[in-house]
């Protein structure tokens, strides 16, 4: 709206008064939702003692990175890490091959059927894990893949919201281009392999940034999946660390806030580092994250 | 030609429709069969019981008619605050300067990218009743003498995880806003600057029905991800106290996994399938009147 105001006529005193609102308006909307992060950060370099002082304070007066320290090493860091990043770049992986393989035949090869395939994997979007978490469990019992890393990643290579961008996105790619490769007797698969592929780059970056940061932070599946400490993701591992609570009290709290900080500094990193491609694939897929 | 041709095709979507089919249709089949049976995890025997799973529910099972009344309360109070968050958000930061802009939309985003868990433990120790933050700024700085207990009181707890949820939630809304504002053809504010209506009325009659589609499916995304809550209520409550915050995904998690009884649990799922696969269709067809 700004745009036609400064455009019509010179900002008047009502409007610099308007824009002082809007301006702090939102600075105290920005510090609301920002103080539990700061709350977090401050929590975990504070010693015991002064994280229960009254009133409390936000800059710790002995910052300390010892609660971290423990964290790390009593729910083993190290490992929940590599179990985490195996079960996202596992995802990953299979579902920038498998959706974009799909897409591209969705998208530019007419063949019978398609449509009824097309909805049938759209279909599969309105078939979340709250709704099949129990069959699925008992498919991975069947298979034997409980507590593996097969249960963590393998449902997730493929996903119909996946196939849908690729879709889009190749389909944007002009029909002349794949015509005119068919013409010259070019296969589909030398298509797909050398000038879809190259030319989706940025839509195989969305979708590899937002499968990445689902199972990142994914929760219900490892939680079923899952039986033994060694094999737990970030989010599981973390989320029992509350026990702190019943065993001692609030002043256990920065050993809490050293994991939840530990397992989450890492996607919002990323999002800052690469927030304005990050914001577009959120506005153009309409998807969470 | 037209046979290779679909063979192609096909061998191209092989990969994804076997995983889909096998791990997720598959699995909704195998759902709605396990509903009509009593399974035991331990022996994998299961026995056909017709619809006695979905009788038992609907005839006596308590809590969840409370997960289902709770979950209800949660949609609409999360839905409707994270819209209405989202969009206020989006107008404010809409009318300062760019660069600003960035930094605005960045800083609401962030919750949205921390994850549930991380988001629970850091609100958990915000409520706590002795040592939380928020209750030591209720009573010293807004001069409230006895504030609630938040996550012991079962009347405050439901409550406070969805502000939770709303503080992780109205980013995104904020963002898909700004892309409906930007969408919004200048003209029509132009014009509406020469006829003289003010800004409030250019809002109501100009920007607010321009952005009915954006607000739609705003909405409607909401309500469907707002019906699967699990994960907060999970590290926060545990459905407690009382059954204060039980919802439906978690009762279908503790019928099935810590009670194994896994022919009512999936009768259960089989009913948050229904309400989902509604809100699905009532979404399809928004978005089908929006396009025409």
């Amino acid at each position: 709206m700004e745009k036609y105001v400064t455009k019509k006529h010179r900002s008047t005193r009502s409007d610099i008064a308007r824009q002082i609102g809007v301006y702090s308006l939102l600075m105290v909307a920005g510090v609301i939702v920002l103080i539990p992060l700061i709350w977090m950060i401050s929590t975990m370099l504070k010693p015991s003692d002064e994280i229960v002082r009254m009133p409390p304070i936000i800059v710790p007066e002995h910052p300390t990175i010892d609660s971290l320290k423990t964290a790390w090493t009593e729910l083993n860091f190290p490992r929940l890490y590599m179990n985490t990043t195996i079960m996202a770049v596992g995802a990953v992986v299979g579902q920038l091959i498998l959706c974009s393989m799909a897409g591209y035949a969705f998208a530019k090869i007419r063949f019978a059927g398609r449509q009824a395939m097309f909805v049938t994997t759209l279909s599969t979007m309105m078939m979340p894990l709250q709704v099949i978490v129990i069959p699925l469990y008992l498919i991975m019992l069947r298979l034997g893949w409980i507590n593996t890393y097969f249960a963590l990643f393998v449902p997730w290579i493929a996903h119909g919201f996946g196939i849908f961008l690729m879709k889009q996105f190749i389909g944007e790619i002009p029909d002349d281009l794949i015509d005119a490769a068919v013409i010259d007797g070019c296969s589909h698969y030398r298509i797909y392999a050398q000038i879809v592929l190259p030319n989706i780059k940025p839509a195989l970056a969305t979708l590899a940034t937002f499968v990445f940061m689902w199972q990142w932070t994914f929760y219900l599946w490892p939680l079923v999946a899952i039986s033994t400490k060694d094999m737990h993701t970030l989010t599981v591992a973390i989320s029992t660390y509350t026990v702190h609570l019943e065993r001692g009290g609030a002043h256990m709290q920065n050993l809490t806030q050293s994991a939840a900080f530990l397992s989450s500094f890492g996607p919002i990193a990323v999002f800052i580092y690469l927030q304005k491609f990050f914001l577009r694939g959120v506005v153009k897929t309409g998807l969470k994250f | 030609m037209a046979i290779t041709r679909s063979l192609i095709g096909y061998s191209f979507i092989a990969p994804s429709l076997v995983v889909l089919g096998f791990f997720t249709i598959y699995s909704v089949v195998f759902l709605f069969k396990l509903s009509f049976t009593k399974y035991s995890i331990l022996t994998g025997d299961s026995v056909f019981i017709g619809l006695k799973n979905y009788y038992d529910i609907l005839s006596r099972d308590l809590v969840f008619y409370m997960a289902l009344k709770n979950t209800f309360v949660f949609v609409v109070g999360v839905v409707l605050f994270s819209t209405l968050l989202g969009l206020m958000a989006a107008v404010l930061i809409q009318q300062i300067h760019k660069r600003l802009q960035t930094v605005m939309k960045v800083i609401f985003y962030i919750p949205v990218v921390t994850s549930a868990v991380a988001g629970a433990l850091i609100w958990v120790f915000l409520y706590l009743p002795q040592f939380g933050l928020i209750n030591y700024a209720l009573t010293h700085y807004l001069g409230v003498s006895r504030p609630p207990n938040w996550l012991f009181d079962s009347n405050w707890a439901l409550p406070a995880i969805m502000m939770v949820s709303v503080w992780r939630w109205f980013g995104f809304n904020m963002v898909i806003f700004l892309a409906g504002l930007a969408g919004i053809p200048n003209i029509c504010y132009e014009a509406a600057m020469i006829d003289g209506a003010s800004r409030p009325k250019i809002f109501w009659h100009v920007t607010l029905p321009l952005l009915r589609p954006t607000t739609f499916f705003v909405i409607v995304t909401g309500v469907i991800q707002a019906f699967q809550v699990f994960d907060l209520v999970n590290v926060m409550t545990r459905g407690g106290p009382g059954h204060a915050t039980e919802v439906i995904v978690y009762h279908v998690y503790q019928t099935s996994f810590q009670f194994l009884r896994i022919g009512r649990a999936t009768a259960m799922a089989v009913i948050l399938f229904g309400i989902i696969l509604v809100m699905t269709l009532v979404q399809l067809k928004v978005i089908r009147s929006s396009l025409a």
